[in-house]
């Protein structure tokens, strides 16, 4: 449970990131404007939380969970992100 | 000067990578599979039911003709009892590679008819010694440096597009910017992962990099004939008394190392040894109170408390990750797999750089055969593994070592025909055909499984077997993709 709630939270600020990052707008064909404060902060907060959370309910295996949650969770925005930019692609 | 620096860098990278990485892409896939020995040998043994009924103590001493038996044959046998991830009881011993075991119901101590396999420590034992004793172990260890070596040099390369490349992946770009994104998407995230096991890894087999004895002296006594031999097979045979009752010993040591805390009963010809379970904390202390064989009597209480051991019992418990939950297994598995696959996007980068300029030369030839066979050959060899166990007679002689044998013919042939199409000048379908067989072999899997297997539903609960056939199936669809993409 805990595993898949810091997946969650890892996922989300790291999509929040990739909002953020031109060059990552620029490949899903996003449009590129500032992105919002609620992004910018929220991309950290999400991480830390998840991190945060990690060390309340599971000290020993905190480190182990969050660095794990994070690995993957790269993995799926990135994955996410190339089926989202495939497809806006794919409809134009 | 940073230039400079990035590109001797990527000299480095490419080169020891390319050189260490075809071995640590099998070190990767192996370590993965390891990490769910257990959970592999019950899906090579489909006649072990999923489920079993609660463990009771009393039922142990059936086990002890089963142990006799073995003490006699001169083996070193131990009971593992019931826990989170085998509900069975089993009597096993160590062959020279693999654990060997006869399963148990954990309720009424019957023997399970199971076919004889050489189990899912195979790829244990694959993975830290490739099979030749200290000399593969010496070579593993150094591999381990090298992979230390390739990190810290990839991290200087990608230092400058850390952050904006982090989730960039193109699949669908020009081939090598495709590769390239997979390899830094499947090496950038899981770098703590793979610092990690490389560091504990090498440390852990640091004696044989830094062995107590000189080289020399150990070369040496490989030529030198061992008195070993001179004693006769029935000399060595130890003559066994009848073993005491266990149940009480087991309370006894309980009483010790704490509740449902005995993981391992080993019987030796001079004592018992009530083994704490590898599942009680990241530290492997592998503590345990012994008992004597004759009459059951308290004979020792073993721990070893001081810093440097609890450093190396941190270390142990850390790379093997034995204590930890299925969810935390499921990690360690994952991030071993993206290591795998960065080794296997990081070959194919390097021979695709390189073949415009020397893709003629032999030298070339030659590496993109044994890409070829310890990429997809070595996947081949370990589904001809799985295949193997379910096609082979039950009643087979040596049937452990049958299967064995099938994955090294398997990954044999698959090298050579790599390496013989490589030298035609047909690298292309050498990587097609055998990404072709490969998720041939891993989609039909499943069927495979549920043929074979006894008492299946196709609507049961999540058991190894779902698991090992989805991972297959998973596998098998990704190599077709990529075989259609070649």
């Amino acid at each position: 449970m805990m595993i898949f709630l810091c997946f969650l939270l890892c996922s989300a600020g790291l999509a929040m990131q990739a909002l953020c990052e031109p060059k990552m707008l620029r490949f899903a064909k996003l449009q590129q404007s500032n992105p919002s404060s609620i992004f910018r902060i929220g991309r950290y907060a999400c991480l830390l939380l998840a991190l945060f959370m990690s060390f309340w309910f599971q000290p020993v295996t905190a480190i182990f969970l969050w660095a794990g949650a994070f690995s993957l969770s790269v993995l799926a925005v990135s994955l996410g992100w190339a089926v989202l930019a495939r497809y806006r692609e794919v409809s134009r | 000067m940073q230039d400079n620096l990035r590109t001797r860098m990527g000299w480095l990278h490419a080169w020891i990578g390319f050189a260490a990485g075809l071995l640590l892409f099998c070190v990767f896939a192996t370590g993965s599979l390891a990490v769910f020995d257990t959970e592999l040998t019950r899906w090579l043994q489909p006649e072990v039911p999923p489920q079993a009924a609660p463990f009771s103590a009393q039922v142990l001493d059936r086990t002890l003709p089963t142990v006799r038996d073995l003490l006699q044959q001169g083996e070193k046998p131990f009971i593992t009892l019931p826990s989170m991830r085998d509900p069975f009881m089993r009597v096993q011993h160590h062959d020279g590679y693999e654990f060997l075991n006869v399963p148990f119901n954990p309720q009424t101590g019957e023997q399970i008819a199971a076919r004889k396999t050489a189990g899912g420590t195979f790829f244990y034992d694959l993975h830290y010694t490739m099979r030749t004793g200290l000399y593969g172990e010496t070579i593993i260890a150094v591999a381990g440096l090298a992979l230390l070596v390739t990190l810290g040099s990839g991290i200087i390369i990608h230092l400058k597009g850390l952050i904006p490349d982090l989730l960039l992946l193109r699949p669908f770009a020009a081939r090598l910017r495709a590769w390239l994104d997979v390899h830094v998407v499947a090496g950038v995230p899981f770098l703590p992962f793979a610092i990690m096991m490389a560091y504990t890894g090498t440390f852990i087999r640091a004696r044989t990099i830094f062995p107590p004895v000189s080289y020399i002296a150990s070369f040496e006594t490989l030529f030198t004939p061992s008195s070993h031999s001179d004693v006769s097979a029935e000399e060595e045979k130890p003559s066994v008394s009848p073993l005491p009752s266990l149940p009480p010993l087991l309370s006894q040591a309980e009483q010790t190392l704490g509740d449902k805390q005995v993981g391992q009963i080993l019987f030796l010809t001079d004592s018992m040894l009530f083994t704490r379970t590898d599942m009680s904390g990241p530290l492997l202390t592998r503590e345990h109170v012994d008992f004597s064989p004759v009459d059951g009597h308290f004979l020792r209480h073993v721990l070893l408390p001081t810093p440097v051991t609890h450093t190396q019992q941190l270390m142990e418990g850390i790379h093997y990750a034995r204590w930890t939950g299925s969810g935390l297994r499921w990690m360690y598995f994952l991030s071993g797999v993206m290591g795998a696959v960065m080794f296997a996007s990081g070959s194919v980068i390097f021979l695709m750089k390189r073949r415009k300029q020397s893709g003629g030369r032999i030298m070339f030839r030659l590496a993109e055969g044994l890409a070829i066979g310890s990429i997809p050959g070595f996947l081949l060899a370990t589904l001809a593994f799985l295949w193997a166990n379910r096609l082979l007679p039950v009643s087979l002689a040596s049937r452990p070592l049958a299967e064995v044998h099938s994955f090294f013919v398997v990954w044999g042939v698959s090298a050579i025909a790599g390496l013989l199409l490589c030298f035609y000048g047909r690298s292309r379908q050498g990587w097609k055909i055998e990404l072709s067989v490969l998720g041939a072999l891993s989609v039909f899997l499943t069927p495979l499984d549920l043929l074979t297997r006894s008492g299946v539903s196709i609507l049961h609960a999540p058991t190894v077997f779902a698991a090992t056939d989805l991972c297959a199936l998973v596998l098998g669809l990704v190599s077709l993709q990529v075989a259609r993409r070649l």
